[in-house]
């Protein structure tokens, strides 16, 4: 049986082999490439020091306390042996399934009480970040939802879904996913300094951009713009759909990538009227959600609860084309200044 | 008072905050009182918010419930939501041992930290008691801890909708008690920074729960 285990803060993710005992049915990787992916891991507790670089920001994470490779998988497989306990042999029991001896298991009075929360069974949340979640295979599908509601990790499972949901090897997700959260990880850290960097740019671009609506987001003490935390936490996907997701992500991505490859600005400067390939576009694509309501909060909304509420409801009524175009407009003219003061 | 033509009238605002540990069910508990339906929610991330409309006794009243993670990772942004709240409602699962130890480890550590407001009502609710097997924290141990922490007490599940009313509306009949509450939340009145009345949540009232 293999599983992907979420361990913060010492450990994120660990491909786990069973003994056998597992049921078969959520099997989903090949002997073979189970090997691989073990070996792959054991290759990283080792000296190797580009693979060690590559997952530098593992060890951003650990605070307090050594969790070696070695007690990380002794934790996994009481995990694994827990949810075994309470489960059904039924392939069909995705509904109805019964997890029913999960924290009993549990040390009442443990002296590490966090060790047990910490860990985090990633497709699991997945099933519950995601309701356009469908199994693509039968192993998903042993998945119970009754299991998905325990100690979520909320954010980081919404970033997983659509790796997850495109990418059927668990061992390409996982690299995908560890390449992802290199990014991404600054908007888990517990200390929010990368969260509040992000809302500051966010609010530095609306200040440039619109005074007007940044004045009356100052008077109603919203101008952090904690009200598009939630889109910059997990890149809108709570408010496009999946479809819409990838679309949007790409575009970033294609962004980055353009940039690494060497095509920055010198190569854009000569095209007038055209956006140049940028690091964060997310943001000018946050700031554009709100500008695009603009109206709406200058004139109808007096206070940060209701600026708030809209943001949230924004899932369905998202165009994300116009999303991109309003986000490449702000691009073109704001890039320069926004860059030039985070620099 | 606030009985202007055309806007929707209340007579009084009150700022509620649910609060516990990922996974009890908070966002549950809220959706099953303002929309009376139950469903797999997402885990919520920063904050969200959502209003009801109650009419108790011949008082409208409008609550703005703020519904926040329960995740260690977003707290800091989150402790802002303190500010300002007539009542606090602290969650837990009556089937997860931990979430109700870390109502006194965490939760109440908050509460002091961040409320504001001396005479905020709080509310103790163990949810899911219609996992009645799988029950890990006695009803008894509810009891205690609120009449240690001054609190009122409820079991309720969000998903058979037991008692997910009365939570509220015990809450917000103990508001409707506290003077210099009533007068912050008054629509017509300004808001009253100092509060002159003592805490008046001495007694812990627990209110039954037929559990399933």
């Amino acid at each position: 049986m293999v599983r992907l285990i979420w361990i913060p803060p010492r450990i994120w993710l660990e491909f786990e082999v069973s003994d056998g005992r597992g049921r078969r049915s959520e099997s989903r990787l090949h002997p073979d490439k189970v090997h691989e992916v073990v070996s792959a891991r054991e290759s990283l507790s080792s000296d190797d020091e580009d693979i060690t670089e590559d997952i530098g920001y593992m060890s951003e994470f650990s605070c307090t306390g050594e969790r070696d490779a070695r007690s990380s998988r002794r934790i996994t497989n009481a995990t694994i042996s827990t949810l075994n306990s309470g489960s059904s042999d039924s392939k069909s029991s995705y509904e109805s399934e019964v997890y029913s001896t999960p924290d009993v298991n549990y040390p009442t009075s443990s002296t590490n009480p966090r060790t047990e929360e910490d860990f985090r069974i990633i497709p699991l949340d997945v099933v519950r970040s995601n309701s356009e979640w469908t199994p693509y295979s039968p192993s998903q599908a042993v998945i119970s939802k009754d299991r998905a509601c325990r100690a979520p990790e909320a954010g980081i499972s919404d970033l997983l879904s659509p790796i997850l949901s495109v990418i059927p090897d668990d061992h390409e997700a996982f690299w995908c996913f560890v390449g992802f959260m290199k990014k991404a990880r600054h908007n888990f850290r517990l200390d929010e300094v990368g969260i509040r960097r992000q809302l500051n740019i966010v609010s530095k671009i609306i200040k440039s951009k619109d005074s007007q609506l940044y004045r009356h987001l100052e008077k109603l003490q919203a101008e952090d713009c904690f009200f598009v935390h939630r889109m910059v936490v997990v890149m809108f996907r709570r408010e496009l759909t999946l479809v819409q997701t990838f679309c949007l992500w790409e575009v970033i991505w294609a962004d980055q990538a353009a940039i690494r490859a060497g095509m920055g600005k010198s190569a854009w400067s000569r095209i007038r009227q055209c956006a140049p390939p940028i690091y964060d576009l997310v943001f000018y694509a946050i700031a554009a959600s709100v500008l695009q309501r603009r109206t709406l909060i200058i004139e109808m909304y007096n206070s940060m609860d209701k600026i708030l509420r809209e943001c949230h409801s924004m899932a369905v009524q998202l165009d994300v084309w116009k999303l991109l175009d309003d986000a490449h407009d702000l691009v073109v003219t704001l890039h320069t200044k926004i860059e030039h003061s985070f620099s | 008072m606030g009985s202007s033509s055309g806007q929707p009238e209340f007579d009084y605002l009150f700022k509620v905050l649910l609060i516990g540990d990922s996974g009890v069910g908070k966002s549950s508990l809220l959706l099953s009182f303002t929309s009376n339906t139950f469903d797999d929610l997402s885990p919520t991330i920063g904050v969200d918010f959502k209003v009801k409309y109650l009419t108790i006794g011949e008082k409208k009243l409008k609550l703005a419930i703020w519904d926040t993670a329960g995740q260690e990772r977003f707290r800091t942004l989150t402790s802002s939501y303190y500010r300002g709240a007539q009542g606090i409602i602290m969650v837990y699962d009556v089937t997860r041992r931990d979430t109700f130890t870390n109502l006194s480890d965490i939760w109440a550590k908050e509460i002091d930290l961040y409320s504001t407001n001396q005479d905020c009502i709080k509310m103790l609710v163990g949810n899911k008691v219609d996992k009645e097997s799988e029950r890990a924290v006695t009803k008894k141990e509810g009891i205690d801890f609120a009449r240690e922490y001054g609190c009122l007490f409820l079991e309720c599940s969000a998903k058979t909708r037991v008692n997910v009313e009365q939570c509220f509306e015990e809450l917000v009949l103990k508001i409707l008690e506290t003077p210099s509450l009533t007068a912050e939340g008054s629509s017509g009145g300004k808001k009253n920074i100092f509060k002159q009345n003592p805490a008046q949540t001495s007694s812990a009232s627990s209110s039954y729960c037929c559990g399933s």
